[in-house]
């Protein structure tokens, strides 16, 4: 365990399309609902950390003067890697409370900072002048080489957007909610092969807000503690073309063990899993490179019910980044998920849950953050 | 490295995961040459 608990978690009032805000009212937005969740104000917050803003916006903008920043951006998963660095932050004394936010405007794009990559970036000299559009291209040079290893088929690839739209049916703040089958998948729009529609990410506007401090200081807050068991960190590079072995992440297998050894809990221990799904494949590389399936066995594990409600290892329980909603960075989302069904009031809430682990993934197969949540400190 | 086959349909079918390829440079500009892959022809 760490000594870290979250007594502070919400998303955005809206969530899906809200061209009424701006991305740092998203920000906002979440971060005033998280104090209420908690019962304090801006005032009490002496440790900020965000992504996709600048951390001096955020301070500026609701007023925080704080003894502790962090600014890690590295993709989707920054907000993982966030908990992790307010870990060290609390338990060395640099700060008591840390607040950190999520807020974008990914599909109606107000006030969004400037997305892309540097003509003079690794990735800006080497991938983009062969012409790459971004996610949807990238993605498919990995689940390719998968594909082509371990047989998987379309079928147990459309399999993954199924089983996760079966949970999203059973969440009335999830984008889409009705249930699909692997026809509708494979017969929805062709995107960029092997990946249908219906297998890419939802483009939605929300934000999250998530507030830390020392375990002995939880009881002093109104809602249940969500105690941070263990955490990991990684990266690994910023060209997908570049990756060690295209069939699996080194960032997931360094970040994902690194967090369940500091958690001290086993893959039996754990009751309920979010692997950050902005495609349909990655919840097949986060099972295996954490070590739930070996190598090529996710896809049957998927396919056989066992990640889908009454399964014995829930996954991606609001519907993920397919179905529920996916601003462009989802990573404090599948984190909001974890504690909601920590603190026991999911909308498909897994019962008994005690043990949740939550892995994130960013630009790309680039960077991985891990946490273990639970419900109590053993 | 990423880069692109060219002299080939860009389908599926015919974009076969781990066929033998040659090198082609390609002049982009006075400065710029950029390596792209074809099909290979003849012997592998």
């Amino acid at each position: 365990m760490t000594g870290v608990a979250v007594v502070g978690a919400a998303e955005t009032t809206e969530l899906g399309k809200v061209p009424g805000m701006s991305q740092i009212q998203l920000h906002a937005d979440a971060a005033l609902n998280a104090f209420e969740d908690a019962g304090i104000s801006a005032k009490d917050i002496d440790g900020l950390a965000t992504a996709g803003s600048r951390p001096t916006d955020l301070a500026h903008y609701l007023g925080i003067t704080p003894t502790w920043v962090d600014g890690t951006a590295v993709g989707g998963c920054s907000f993982m890697l966030h908990v992790r660095h307010a870990v060290a932050a609390l338990v060395t004394g640099q700060c008591t409370t840390v607040l950190i936010t999520h807020g974008e405007s990914g599909r109606s794009g107000i006030g969004r900072d400037g997305f892309g990559r540097a003509p003079a970036s690794l990735q800006g000299q080497f991938e983009a002048p062969f012409g790459p559009m971004g996610p949807p291209t990238l993605f498919t040079l990995p689940v390719l080489r998968y594909m082509k290893t371990y047989g998987m088929s379309h079928e147990q690839l459309a399999m993954v957007a199924v089983v996760q739209r079966e949970w999203a049916s059973k969440n009335p703040r999830a984008s889409f909610q009705d249930l699909i089958t692997v026809d509708d998948v494979l017969e929805s729009k062709l995107i960029a092969y092997p990946f249908h529609l219906l297998e890419c990410c939802l483009v939605t506007d929300g934000g999250g807000a998530l507030i830390l401090t020392l375990n002995n200081r939880a009881k002093d807050f109104p809602q249940k503690p969500v105690f941070i068991l263990g955490c990991g960190e990684s990266v690994e590079t910023p060209m997908i073309s570049q990756m060690e072995d295209l069939t699996s992440s080194r960032a997931f297998r360094v970040a994902g063990p690194a967090a369940m050894q500091q958690a001290g809990v086993k893959h039996s221990d754990v009751d309920h899993l979010m692997v950050y799904d902005a495609f349909a494949h990655l919840p097949i590389y986060g099972l295996e490179d954490l070590g739930f399936c070996k190598p090529g066995e996710a896809p049957d594990f998927i396919w056989e019910q066992n990640t889908a409600p009454g399964g014995k290892l829930p996954m991606n329980t609001n519907g993920g980044g397919l179905s529920y909603m996916h601003s462009g960075m989802y990573g404090m989302y599948a984190l909001q998920e974890s504690v909601r069904q920590m603190r026991g009031t999911a909308p498909a809430q897994v019962s008994n849950a005690e043990v949740s682990v939550c892995l994130g993934v960013g630009g790309m197969f680039g960077a991985s953050g891990c946490i273990v949540f639970g419900t109590d400190l053993s | 490295m990423m880069s692109n086959i060219l002299e080939c349909e860009q389908t599926p079918e015919e974009l076969d995961l781990d066929m033998a390829l040659e090198v082609v440079f390609q002049k982009m500009s006075d400065e710029i040459t950029l390596p792209f892959f074809r099909p290979k022809r003849g012997k592998i």
